[in-house]
């Protein structure tokens, strides 16, 4: 029911009791009003009556009387308009009236019968009663009248007025009453109302809200029933379980089987009952669709005044993904909180007092304890005397000025030992945060490192021994040892040859003398354990060892050693030891001696080889020195030569050439045939003598000139020498074929002498061919161009090959060819210059065919390799 | 056939090669005054009219200078040097005529500024043609440039 009808009804009924106590009223009123005037009209009659006894027994005369009393009668006042006062008699069975008001004049007395409709006052007066009634008068009107009876006379007295009359009074009242209460009515609704509307909206508008937040709100809100019945979802509640309408939620039962497989109905239900609210309670729902939902609801029961259970209200909140992220982000917390344990670099974080309030496995293992022993306390609680280091200092720094700092430092364990850390310190919120990594493997490859490179670099410009000293005292140094000697081991095996104290050694340690003592290995001490053991020998104990022999006079006593073999193959070529480390000696000290004297033995090898090279080189240059000496003088002299003979020796010929010309033209009278044929015969001797001097020329620039190879068409030149051979003979019938695209790297002058001189002798050969065969081609041999030259001429005979390329040879007179036999050793030249090889293949009246490589190195790249 | 007051220097210390020349030169009819230098010494005295030249009038030079390289005292070379470097006789015509057909003097000849190089055929034939062409080359065919001596 809503408010305002409440309100409405609340006000109608407030208006009806209103009315109803008004109207009780005016009936009380009423009442009233009727008694008084029964009361007054009954005094009135019993006054009347008592008169009329009283004047009825003064006197006897009935007239006298009768008068006297219809006076007193007519004075009777105050009965209003209808008001009268009547006296009557009784005569037989009638009553008659001796006075009455309404009936004077009439000329009969009014009478009416006894036992009547009307005037019963009357009656009952006349029958002696006395009392007051409504009843209908003598005239059969409603009247309120008062009886009495004076009995001396047996008269009755009726005093009466209309009922009408009597009422009308109550009755003017009543209405008046009524109308103002009417009007107070209805002004107290209005202000009623008035006062209400408020309070109306107000509810309304809160209802307003309720249903929109119950409609709107993300939240899911539920009335179910202790049964397990549904009376109310909100939409939120719908969505989050997957249902289209309250409809189709609404006809499940949250008791029915399967509904809620996992969800703890009982559980949630006692405590609604023993509580009356759960909160927080956390559940799976399913949805409509099977698929679970997280939920958490809070939820309160409901109960009527006898304390029973009506039903639960409860909201829902959809948890699926708070869960998924709290889930995720508890699985990233945990990967972060494992991968820092399981990182190589330390983390820890320490408050402002410097108390471990972080600390990491890494962090833990780099301090050599456990992190147990480190949260909660303070680190120089755990490490004293650790305020003074330099790490601590910058701790302090960056807590107390937010500088971060990055360094390398060497910890210092309690036991003495120590560590390198790279340390990065800067601040956080909590306090300061220290990254640490391990470092000291790698400082102590560095420092290996370092040392083999002082090592290697000493070694270009130091002598032997200073090696030795050097790789010594490394080794000393990075093992921390306080002794260090080396060893060669002699070839045999059997002898040992003490090559060098450490420095360290020979200041302070070891008085002993002894470089380049020799002693038989039989006799060393424990040390030549490694010599037997082919491999490194540590002895942290050596006082206790059974063969240890005694150290040289002066030497000092050794507590611990570690000697290391270099072996090249089988033999032990040198052994290398230090001793002395205040602590034991471990593997990681084997391996920075074992790697040293490996190296020193490397460099002692090479400076060895170098040596024997230097002495080998010095001797290589002084005789290349003296070759190119001889080289120089002999290809000077060759140039010299070629000079002077391009010059000197071919003028003495220019001149018999010139001479005999002349003798032949001025004293051709004087000279007879045969004469003139002897002239002819020196001219031509004198010709060809500077053919063969130009040839010869040639075939040394060949040799002399230099080398200048690039890209050059064998096809293009071969062609331009058949061109120009062609021309000095044009009536020569020749079937050339020159292959397309021989391309090659030579050089371009070279390669055409080269040509000039193959085709030049295809040409000359077949010069008794009517129509001449010659071919330039090339063909792949075993990977390699192989060019040739072939003609179908005079041919070889092959068993004089050999004597084809050789200067001066001749396979044919000149009578058949000419020729000065220079040309094919000057072909071999050329190509030998160009790394090549050439050949010839041939038959008497077959033929040759000329071959040639021209690889890429050529021969100056071969002198230079 | 060539204007015979042109004068033909020849500097040439073999004297059959001198004779040889001038036969050639007689031969196809060349009859301008040739004048012989046996060194290059002898050739810039009578260039620069110095020396055993001392008195001949230095405006005069040659039409044609046909210069041997190897030469006592001072070789071709230098003489073709001294030519070109003296402003008298820079744009003197000057013909290698040697034996010679070595790589470096040619080069060497054409760097220094010589007009002609050619090689002494040993064949006199040939020899004596190609001094007959020289001759018409340079005697008749060429434009001389102008005297530019003196100054």
């Amino acid at each position: 029911m809503s408010a305002r009808r409440r309100f409405v009804l609340l006000a109608g009924l407030m208006s009806l009791a209103t009315l109803a106590a008004v109207i009780a009223a005016i009936g009380l009123l009423y009442r009233v009003t009727i008694n008084i005037r029964r009361e007054s009209l009954l005094q009135l009659a019993s006054d009347r009556a008592s008169l009329v006894e009283t004047i009825a027994a003064r006197s006897d005369n009935r007239a006298e009387t009768m008068e006297e009393i219809r006076r007193a009668f007519q004075r009777a006042a105050g009965l209003g308009e209808t008001g009268e006062v009547s006296l009557a008699r009784r005569e037989g069975d009638h009553m008659v009236w001796l006075v009455n008001r309404r009936l004077e004049g009439s000329s009969a007395p009014f009478s009416l019968p006894l036992g009547g409709q009307l005037a019963e006052p009357m009656q009952r007066a006349l029958r002696g009663e006395r009392g007051t009634m409504i009843g209908r008068d003598y005239r059969g009107r409603t009247v309120l009248a008062a009886y009495a009876l004076a009995p001396g006379p047996g008269w009755a007295v009726v005093a009466k007025m209309d009922l009408a009359e009597a009422e009308a009074p109550f009755w003017h009242a009543a209405l008046i009453a009524l109308g103002l209460t009417l009007v107070l009515v209805l002004f107290g609704a209005a202000v009623f109302v008035d006062l209400t509307s408020p309070v109306v909206k107000q509810l309304k508008a809160s209802e307003e809200k309720y249903r929109t937040l119950f409609e709107q709100s993300p939240i899911g809100i539920y009335r179910t029933t202790p049964d397990g019945r549904i009376l109310l979802a909100n939409p939120a509640l719908l969505r989050m379980l997957g249902y289209e309408s309250f409809e189709e939620l609404s006809s499940r039962n949250l008791e029915e089987t399967g509904f809620q497989p996992d969800y703890p109905r009982q559980m949630f239900k006692d405590a609604l009952e023993r509580d009356g609210q759960v909160r927080g309670f956390q559940a799976v729902w399913p949805k409509k669709d099977g698929r679970p939902v997280f939920v958490r609801e809070n939820a309160d029961s409901i109960r009527n005044s006898a304390g029973t259970v009506l039903y639960y209200e409860g909201t829902v909140e959809d948890i699926s993904e708070r869960r998924r992220v709290e889930q995720a982000l508890r699985k990233t917390e945990e990967r972060l909180q494992r991968t820092l344990d399981t990182m190589r670099e330390g983390f820890q974080i320490l408050d402002f007092n410097w108390t471990y309030l972080y600390v990491n496995e890494s962090a833990a293992r780099h301090g050599r304890t456990s992190r147990d022993q480190l949260i909660g306390r303070t680190m120089p609680e755990v490490y004293p005397g650790i305020e003074d280091t330099a790490m601590f200092a910058a701790l302090r720094t960056c807590r107390d000025e937010q500088e971060p700092a990055r360094m390398e430092n060497l910890f210092t364990y309690p036991d003495g030992s120590q560590a390198w850390f790279d340390l990065s310190i800067q601040g956080v919120p909590e306090g300061v945060f220290l990254l640490s990594t391990d470092i000291t493997d790698r400082k102590r490859a560095e420092a290996l490192l370092r040392a083999r490179l002082d090592l290697s670099e000493l070694a270009a410009t130091s002598d032997l021994d200073t090696l030795i000293q050097t790789a010594l005292d490394g080794a000393e140094r990075l093992t921390h040892s306080e002794i260090g000697f080396f060893h060669f081991v002699d070839s045999d095996q059997n002898n040992l040859t003490l090559q060098a104290w450490s420095t360290n050694t020979l200041r302070g340690a070891c008085q002993a003398e002894g470089k380049g003592l020799h002693y038989p290995i039989s006799e060393a001490g424990v040390w030549v354990d490694c010599f037997y053991a082919r491999a490194p020998v540590i002895h942290n104990d050596y006082a206790s060892l059974p063969h240890r022999k005694g150290v040289p006079d002066g030497h000092a006593p050794v507590v611990r050693e570690l000697v290391v073999p270099v072996l090249r193959g089988d033999l032990v070529v040198a052994i290398m030891g230090v001793g002395n480390k205040p602590r034991d000696y471990a593997q990681r000290d084997v391996e920075v001696v074992k790697a040293l004297a490996s190296m020193l033995m490397d460099l002692v090898d090479r400076k060895r080889a170098e040596e024997a090279l230097l002495e080998l080189n010095v001797e290589l240059e002084d005789r290349i020195r003296y070759r190119t000496a001889e080289l120089e003088a002999a290809n000077e002299e060759l140039e010299a030569f070629a000079y002077s003979v391009s010059h000197d020796l071919r003028a003495p010929l220019r001149a018999i050439d010139g001479f005999a010309q002349a003798l032949l033209e001025d004293g051709a009278d004087q000279l007879d045939e045969q004469g003139r044929g002897h002239l002819d015969r020196v001219r031509a001797n004198a010709q060809r003598m500077g053919w063969l001097i130009d040839d010869l020329l040639k075939l040394s620039r060949v040799t002399r000139a230099e080398l200048r190879p690039e890209e050059v068409s064998i096809t293009a030149v071969a062609a331009a020498v058949v061109e120009e051979l062609g021309r000095s003979e044009p009536d020569r019938r020749v079937d050339l074929a020159i292959a397309d695209d021989l391309t090659t790297r030579a050089d371009p002058r070279l390669l055409e002498v080269l040509l000039a001189n193959l085709l030049g002798n295809a040409w000359k050969f077949t010069a008794r061919r009517s129509v001449a065969q010659i071919e330039v081609g090339a063909t792949e041999q075993d990977g390699e161009t192989v060019y040739f030259v072939r003609d179908d001429g005079a041919g070889f005979d092959m068993a004089y090959s050999d004597k084809l390329f050789g200067a001066f040879q001749r396979l044919h007179s000149s009578t058949e060819f000419e020729g000065t036999g220079i040309g094919l050793a000057t072909v071999k030249r050329i190509v030998h210059r160009h790394g090549g090889r050439v050949w010839a293949e041939g038959k008497v009246g077959g033929g040759a065919t000329f071959y040639f490589t021209l690889p890429e190195r050529h021969d100056r790249e071969l002198a230079d390799s | 056939m060539a204007n015979e007051t042109k004068i033909i220097l020849l500097v040439e210390d073999n004297p059959d090669d001198q004779q040889l020349t001038l036969r050639a030169l007689k031969r196809h009819n060349i009859a301008n005054r040739v004048i012989i230098a046996n060194d290059g010494v002898e050739a810039l005295d009578y260039l620069f009219a110095t020396g055993d030249h001392a008195g001949r009038e230095p405006q005069a030079l040659p039409a044609l200078v046909l210069l041997d390289l190897k030469l006592p005292r001072l070789d071709g070379l230098e003489v073709l040097q001294r030519i070109r470097g003296d402003q008298r006789t820079s744009l003197l015509p000057v013909v290698i005529l040697t034996s010679s057909s070595e790589e470096r003097d040619l080069i060497n000849g054409y760097t220094l500024g010589a007009n002609s190089y050619v090689r002494k055929p040993v064949d006199f034939e040939q020899f004596a043609k190609a001094v007959q062409q020289l001759g018409l080359y340079w005697l008749v065919i060429n434009e001389t440039p102008p005297a530019t001596g003196g100054q």
